[in-house]
């Protein structure tokens, strides 16, 4: 049985990520440091990990989850914001594994294009991507979230307009 | 539609992350209900310091105000007015605001411990005090104290 420990450092609390090793996701602890803890035991000799980071524009009822934000928050007032730079992270390992193999990934600051992790071990690692991207479709759709709060914003500045003005 | 090349969440985290959302909206609306709660409290003392403004006005001109502003004592009397009209809606309806106030913090603190991955430790402890608070109210005003 091969034994796996991660620790995954500099995790912003708006930016958290999500670690699956072979497509699980695994559940990671934090400790008093603020270093996120996480070990794996498995039978394999090579384990893929993937870094997520998991929007919630991303999510398949997005619209849905915004619209009824922005009415509960009265009209978006008590909102917290959206992402607007909308950058996940895109950063997959194939980690060869020792019987007590040790993974200390450390996230660099968050850009477009910019590395994503620096990663120590002790065990073989091949890095198959490790890079900072701009979720487009995400994006995509923060701006028709913004249009939509906008023009919503309009027609309820105009019907109170109206209800003023005709004395209601 | 550009194809997405990045995975959609999965149903749970979606929505434990719809669920801390409106956790956290509902904590923010669970503070002006409780400035709502408290302003059967509050517009008494608007009542006071709009009367209070009014005599120091007069004594401070000795009178004088009543030449200056010739509808001084039609606007003083309005605006005395207005605030125990206020203060009487706000006394007649405070169980409404002292409800939910509580529903909002208990419904916020709830979902905001959905979440096991990040901490929200702050939020759901100021909840619990201003559903404390908000109970405190209502049998403040409950038994007629105030």
């Amino acid at each position: 049985m091969n034994s796996l420990n991660i620790k995954l450092s500099r995790v912003n609390s708006k930016f958290k990520p999500y670690i699956t090793v072979d497509g699980d996701i695994i559940n990671c602890k934090k400790n008093q440091f603020g270093t996120y803890e996480a070990s794996v035991q498995t039978e394999k000799t090579e384990v893929e990990v993937v870094i997520y980071r998991y929007l919630e524009l991303q999510s398949k009822f997005w619209f849905l989850y915004a619209i009824i934000s922005f009415f509960v928050s009265i009209l978006g007032i008590f909102e917290p914001f959206y992402d607007k730079r909308c950058i996940v992270i895109d950063c997959k390992y194939n980690v060869k594994l020792n019987e007590q193999s040790e993974l200390k990934i450390q996230l660099n600051n968050v850009q477009d294009k910019a590395k994503a992790t620096n990663i120590e071990s002790n065990c073989d690692i091949t890095e198959i991507t490790n890079v900072y991207q701009i979720d487009k479709v995400a994006k995509k759709r923060w701006k028709i979230m913004f249009c939509i709060k906008l023009l919503l914003w309009i027609v309820a500045i105009g019907l109170t307009i109206y209800f003023i003005v005709n004395g209601i | 539609m550009q194809k997405n090349l990045y995975p959609s969440p999965p149903a749970k985290i979606a929505n434990t992350a719809f669920a801390v959302r409106l956790g956290k909206i509902f904590f923010a609306l669970s503070f002006i209900a409780l400035i709502l709660s408290m302003s059967v409290i509050l517009s008494f003392l608007s009542i006071v310091f709009i009367a209070l403004a009014g005599v120091i006005a007069i004594l401070l001109t000795l009178g004088f105000i009543f030449v200056i502003v010739p509808d001084f004592g039609n606007i003083f009397t309005s605006a005395v007015d207005l605030s125990v009209n206020v203060t009487q809606f706000f006394v007649d309806n405070w169980y409404i605001f002292v409800i939910l106030t509580v529903a909002l913090s208990i419904v916020s603190a709830t979902l905001l411990s959905i979440d096991k991955s990040d901490n929200h430790k702050g939020r759901i402890i100021t909840s619990i005090v201003i559903t404390v608070i908000a109970i405190l109210l209502g049998i403040i005003f409950a038994t007629g104290v105030l």
